[in-house]
């Protein structure tokens, strides 16, 4: 009886170990298909002389919430300050920093000169699904740029909630650039608010 | 025996100094202990940056046409291929090793003006001895701002310095008027090179940063982590700082999931 349970334990572990690279590559494709097709659509929109100003960024901004969980890159952002903000200043950061790629990025657009975009591959590095990309230049493979991007799985879907160009995790220095804010303002929220908004008006009016 | 608890005690004691406050829940999580002085010289930098840098490098890709830059560039690289060469072995990279080599040999019948060794497989990349160290565990140590040469820290620093013995020119060259003026011209050079082929991004980078000094600290703590590696993924999810920023993290506020959890149990 008990041989007969070890076997059988033995089979199930067997079969747990074979299965789960299975699922994995299936999870890892739909992860890669989902980075994939938010590249046609970013190239699409970025390549549209008839999206200009407002309307662009109201096509990036659907696009973002399409993609990405703001609320989550947020929180992760703010960090440990997050608990400290009232329902108010968290309403108000989640706008600001929402405003705020919108408009790093929009403006970003205008600087592309016909580079590709290319899913490499996708793994797991800890809670997270990790597809790799490459944007490349088509002019000088120098210009090449690699770009990783963690997902989480969403019901159905994934949500991105870290872009690391080339080792560099924006969401890392966005949170080590907002904690040294708010240090040095004596752990205060609002004055990261205001440093927020001073900075985004100043991106408005350069536009 | 007594002695050695002694010094058993004094080398945990300074352990415990130099490793850096692992989970410091307040304020930035980068080992920056003289922040107040880094910033003085991060303003100095600054205007070296706005005054003279940034001018120079606006000439310098304006005027110049592009194949030429990549000369200056190929050039530069081309001069540090023997510390290249040293770091990739003292690293066990005999295969970058070969390639630096290759271009040592091979683009100096070119004067080091063409990279011919470019979209083969023996392509630049850049070892320095502050990478060696990392490779075999060195900590990055306190983030310093060294005047005219930006961001460091007490690994890449010392790096530098044991390259400038790796490098041939320092023994070539005699006299100290001519090394000083090779050392400024290089890394002139250098820079002017790295500012002009940047110039929009590290426009738009200070002009979209709450805290460009800190903004900075980050993107160069990052960097460095990730060039030791080779641009290989860490083995563990580590950030800049060794914390496991992601791993340990799960939002408290879901507004948007109906579970209000992460996935945290899968994988």
């Amino acid at each position: 009886m008990t041989v007969l349970r070890r076997v059988l334990f033995l089979l199930f572990l067997c079969s747990a170990v074979t299965s789960a690279p299975a699922w994995a590559d299936e999870k890892g494709a739909a992860a890669e298909k989902f980075v994939a097709e938010l590249g046609d659509k970013a190239l699409a929109l970025v390549t549209d002389k008839a999206a200009v100003g407002e309307a662009r960024r109201e096509k990036f901004r659907m696009l973002l919430n399409e993609h990405f969980d703001l609320p989550w890159i947020g929180q992760f952002v703010l960090g440990r300050n997050w608990r400290l903000a009232s329902p108010e200043q968290r309403e108000t950061y989640l706008k600001l920093f929402e405003e705020s790629i919108v408009f790093t990025y929009t403006r970003q657009f205008d600087s592309y000169s016909g580079q590709l975009f290319e899913v490499t591959g996708s793994g797991e590095n800890g809670r997270y699904i990790v597809v790799n990309s490459q944007i490349v230049n088509q002019a000088n493979s120098n210009g090449n740029v690699i770009v990783d991007w963690r997902l989480i799985e969403e019901g159905q879907t994934f949500k991105i909630v870290d872009v690391v160009i080339e080792g560099i995790s924006m969401g890392i220095t966005q949170r080590n650039e907002y904690a040294s804010v708010i240090e040095s303002n004596g752990g205060k929220i609002d004055p990261l608010l205001a440093r927020m908004e001073e900075i985004l008006e100043g991106l408005r009016k350069r536009t | 025996m007594h002695r050695a608890a002694g010094v058993v005690t004094v080398l945990i004691a300074l352990a415990g100094c130099a490793t850096q406050p692992q989970e410091s829940v307040s304020g930035p999580q980068v080992y920056d202990p003289i922040e107040p002085v880094n910033r003085i010289f991060f303003a100095m930098n600054e205007t070296v940056d706005t005054f003279v840098l940034q001018p120079t490098a606006f000439v310098y890709k304006t005027a110049l046409p592009d194949p030429m830059q990549d000369m200056v560039r190929n050039f530069l690289r081309w001069l540090r291929s023997p510390v290249v060469i040293a770091n990739s072995l003292l690293q066990g990279d005999t295969d970058n090793a070969g390639n630096a080599t290759r271009q040592f040999f091979v683009n100096g019948l070119t004067a080091g003006l063409i990279d011919w060794g470019h979209g083969q497989n023996w392509g630049y990349r850049n070892e320095d001895f502050g990478q060696t160290l990392g490779m075999h565990g060195v900590d990055g140590g306190p983030y310093l701002v060294i005047p005219l040469l930006g961001p460091s820290n007490g690994r890449d620093l010392v790096g530098r310095v044991v390259d400038v013995f790796f490098d041939p020119l320092t023994y070539i060259v005699s006299g100290p008027g001519a090394q000083n003026a090779i050392t400024i011209g290089r890394n002139g050079a250098e820079a002017v090179d790295f500012r002009a082929r940047r110039f929009d991004q590290i426009n738009e980078l200070k002009a979209s940063s709450l805290d460009y000094y800190a903004r900075l600290r980050s993107i160069y703590l990052q960097r460095r982590d990730a060039l030791i590696r080779n641009g290989e993924p860490a083995a563990d999810p580590v950030t800049a700082d060794g914390s496991k920023a992601f791993e340990e993290f799960s939002p408290s506020d879901r507004p948007r999931s109906e579970t209000g959890a992460l996935p945290a149990q899968s994988n």
